[in-house]
């Protein structure tokens, strides 16, 4: 395999290597190293330990190359798009250019659709940067529509031995607009701890500090949910149309609540994902709200035919950052 | 809507306390009064109540009280019609803005005894908006006498001829409030410029800002200190408007002891004259 650095691009430069065998994968992995070390680029492999070892005992330890461990599980995305943001604006300080990999999780199906917003946007949000960045999936982990997501948000794609425009990818915006429908989680089928109908934020933080106090959660989970939950409500009440209603379970060590308006939701396809400073993001409008929800909880927005429903949800086990990277030279 | 700052009872009250009390009826206003001033007076304290009309009406709202009239002659109580306490000048420190009360104190406290308890029934001077304005300065400086002097005051409104907003007004600049109208109490601190206390978020931004802007702080081109240890919330566009309000008075606001979520805000948003203090 020789790798070509995406055409010589300038700017963001976006791929998806499918991969179907193990030694495909390493074979790509390891020839992106190679590539990248002949470049003198800095390049950081997010990948999983036995790639690791792969690129280290092929490559060996080299300047510029750096290795993290992958995430083991999707974190949140608003958050994780905000830290990536923040590494490569780091990195582009010292040189004119980034590569990145990321051997990806496996992503359950609760978090497909917040997932997949999120491979759509960073062509946006991270557009000004000038990365490559190669998101690495095994195609036997994913069903015939993710995959298709995938194809759909990548403008590049690894195919044949060669980075190859393509064709299958989608307008961000667009994407996104024709994928309003994340489905229920099976949680919202049973009947809540307490629903409230038209609660202003106060009422909604004080329901949710009631039912959070005694659920063992972290207090950085709690003061984020209650955070969002208010939010959102102020939201529905400023943006969106009456009856506003919250409700709330608490299952398995996790508290989710939703609040649903029968408006129809943010009109912007990026909400709660794209940085707070962009251009039109203004503090008065529910863009930054959210995009703040966004990085404390897990957040899920959904149309639906008597309007629109925003899902908040803590995690029991608190996403963690990256560890510190391992510098191979 | 629950805090140290909300009160319940006109009684249980301490020298330093300023306390903010809506009433409906005139009846209620009375009781509330009575108790209030029946336990400085078992306290030892010396107790004043002020309310609009002459000494007659007053005498007439507190009849019935035991040992009325000896406590008038004695003057452990006395009778203060509403005009004689002046209204605020522009002077900065409150024992010259509020000579009246400062000498009041003073003389309760040479005569042997423990404070001042003061009951004013402040309706009238708040029923112009332009007024109240004002008044939300001259109570702000109240607080900061109670503080600092051993005077306990109990500002009463009458919230069914003034409404729950205009009330709330003035009640956001109390230590202590009655009847939950404001969200937040914005009030004197011992170790910062003011104490902010309760919740901000959408719906009362607006109103703490005003509120900062009648007591004038951060006064213009200065850095003041705001204590947040009793803050429970307060939401991105109030931390984002203070910001800009700090910044149109060329001040800047540094946040004392504030709480984890106001930490994660803050790193968050992009501020530039509000910023966190350093835990020591």
């Amino acid at each position: 395999v020789t790798i070509q650095a995406a055409g010589g691009r300038s700017g963001f430069a976006h791929e998806l290597v499918l991969h179907t065998t193990t030694a495909e994968m390493l074979e790509f992995v390891i020839a992106f190293a190679q590539d990248s070390v002949a470049a003198e680029e800095p390049t950081l492999l997010a990948v999983r330990p036995e790639t690791a070892a792969a690129v280290l005992d092929t490559v060996g330890p080299a300047p510029h190359l750096t290795v993290l461990p992958a995430i083991g599980q999707p974190g949140r995305p608003a958050s994780d798009l905000r830290a990536t943001d923040a590494l490569l604006t780091d990195y582009l300080a010292k040189a004119p250019r980034v590569r990145i990999l990321n051997q990806e999780p496996t992503v359950p199906a609760s978090h497909w659709h917040e997932w997949r917003r999120l491979e759509a946007v960073v062509n946006l949000a991270l557009a000004h940067h000038n990365a490559w960045a190669v998101c690495v999936y095994d195609r036997h982990a994913l069903t015939a529509e993710r995959a298709d997501d995938l194809c759909a948000t990548h403008p590049l794609l690894w195919s044949e031995g060669q980075h190859r425009t393509n064709d299958g990818y989608q307008d961000p915006a667009e994407f996104i607009s024709k994928h309003m429908d994340a489905p229920p989680d099976p949680v919202e089928h049973a009947a809540p701890a307490v629903e409230v109908i038209d609660p202003s934020p106060a009422v909604a933080r004080a329901t949710i500090t009631r039912f959070t106090q005694h659920s063992g959660l972290p207090g950085a989970e709690i003061e984020g949910l209650i955070l969002a939950a208010s939010e959102a409500v102020a939201n529905a009440i400023v943006h969106g149309r009456p009856p506003v209603v919250l409700r709330l379970w608490t299952q398995s060590g996790q508290v989710m609540t939703t609040v649903t308006d029968a408006g129809h939701g943010p009109t912007d396809p990026f909400a709660g994902l794209l940085p707070a400073d962009q251009p039109n993001r203004q503090s008065d409008g529910p863009g930054l709200g959210l995009w703040i929800s966004h990085q404390l909880v897990d957040v899920t927005h959904r149309r639906h035919p008597g309007g629109y429903t925003i899902r908040m949800a803590t995690n029991p086990a608190p996403y963690k950052t990256a560890a510190p990277p391992t510098t191979l030279n | 809507m629950s805090g140290p700052w909300v009160v319940s009872s006109p009684i249980g009250r301490t020298p330093g306390d300023h306390v903010c009390w809506p009433f409906r009826h005139h009846h209620d206003l009375v009781a509330v009064a009575r108790s209030y001033l029946a336990e400085g007076l078992a306290r030892d304290e010396r107790v004043a109540y002020v309310s609009a009309g002459g000494p007659g009406t007053l005498r007439h709202d507190l009849g019935g009280m035991p040992g009325l009239d000896e406590h008038l002659e004695r003057g452990r109580l006395q009778l203060v019609p509403l005009d004689m306490l002046q209204a605020p000048d522009s002077s900065a420190h409150p024992a010259g803005e509020l000579p009246l009360l400062a000498t009041m104190t003073a003389e309760a406290l040479d005569a042997g005894y423990r404070g001042l308890r003061i009951f004013a029934n402040g309706t009238t001077r708040v029923r112009d908006p332009d007024r109240r304005a004002k008044h939300v300065r001259y109570e702000h400086v109240i607080d900061r006498l109670c503080r600092e002097r051993s005077l306990t005051m109990l500002c009463a409104y009458d919230r069914s001829g003034l409404g729950d907003a205009a009330v709330a007004e003035v009640a956001c600049v109390h230590a202590l409030a009655h009847g939950g109208l404001s969200p937040f109490q914005l009030s004197a601190a011992e170790l910062a410029d003011v104490a902010l206390a309760g919740s901000v978020d959408t719906f009362s931004t607006s109103d703490l800002v005003m509120a900062l802007h009648r007591i004038d702080v951060p006064a213009p081109g200065n850095h003041m200190t705001i204590d947040t240890a009793a803050l429970e919330f307060i939401d991105h566009r109030a931390l984002l408007t203070l910001d800009q309000y700090a910044t149109s008075r060329r001040a800047t606001v540094m946040l004392r002891s504030a709480p984890g979520v106001v930490r994660r805000l803050m790193e968050l948003l992009p501020l530039g004259a509000v910023r966190l203090e350093e835990a020591p």
